[in-house]
């Protein structure tokens, strides 16, 4: 068994006695929508309001916090990592309950929607322009999804990010 | 003996064949499961994960 689905088994029992219930988000995500890759990468949406019991929960885990600010935080154990976007505003607050449930050999987890996903992998490139990853997951969700996805809403976000020609480039990309 | 390639096929990466490049699994197949056997399959050839050093910061609009 792999050891992240190991360190994903803890953390989802501590999220169950904390009584929060994140959502998986990040390359991990990408799975539930159809697009595999490797990743140790281990990312959930989550509350900000649950934020302070959640940092007690991981510190107990053996977790110790490198980065956290109001938007995200960043945990380490070893090489294990688990990253947090905090949901405040309303675009993600609507995607954290939104979320669907689904189980799978780590346990019941939530995942946002591909949509959902789209645009926290956009937030991503453009606060880091270098990790081209992230442009590559979008490339492959829409590609995975082609129409099964709600394109006014995958719009929405490239609009937010004033990013509306990038969009056009991937879905010509696409269509080749 | 002679170990060199002798066809184009022989040059073809042996694990490198999806290059961390992404690939659609089959609707029937349970992607979880998939993600989980391809990850044993890393940490089986990469047993140590190199340290991350990633911080998620910048502009968050979501």
């Amino acid at each position: 068994m792999a050891r992240l689905v190991d360190q994903i088994h803890e953390a989802l029992t501590a999220f169950a006695n904390l009584q929060t219930r994140p959502a998986l988000i990040g390359g991990l995500a990408l799975a539930a929508h159809k697009v595999v890759r490797a990743t140790q990468d281990v990312d959930f949406l989550v509350d900000a309001a649950d934020a302070d019991r959640l940092h007690d929960a991981l510190l107990n885990l053996g977790y110790r916090c490198i980065h956290r600010s109001e938007d995200a935080a960043n945990y380490l154990r070893g090489s294990e990592g688990v990253d947090f976007l905090y949901a405040h505003r309303p675009a993600s607050l609507r995607l954290l309950a939104e979320a669907n449930e689904r189980d799978t050999g780590m346990g019941r987890l939530r995942v946002v929607s591909a949509e959902g996903l789209i645009g926290f992998k956009l937030q991503a490139c453009v606060n880091d322009p270098k990790r081209t990853r992230d442009l590559e997951d979008i490339r492959a969700l829409l590609r995975a999804n082609r129409g099964a996805l709600n394109m006014d809403e995958v719009k929405s976000y490239f609009v937010l990010f004033k990013r509306e020609d990038l969009l056009d480039e991937l879905l010509a990309d696409i269509a080749e | 003996m002679n170990s060199w390639p002798t066809s184009p096929s022989d040059t073809q990466p042996l694990f490198a064949s999806e290059g961390g490049v992404e690939y659609r699994v089959s609707d029937a197949a349970d992607p979880f499961d998939a993600w989980i056997q391809l990850m044993e399959a890393v940490e089986a050839l990469c047993p140590q994960w190199p340290e991350r050093a990633h911080r998620i910061d910048g502009v968050f609009l979501l």
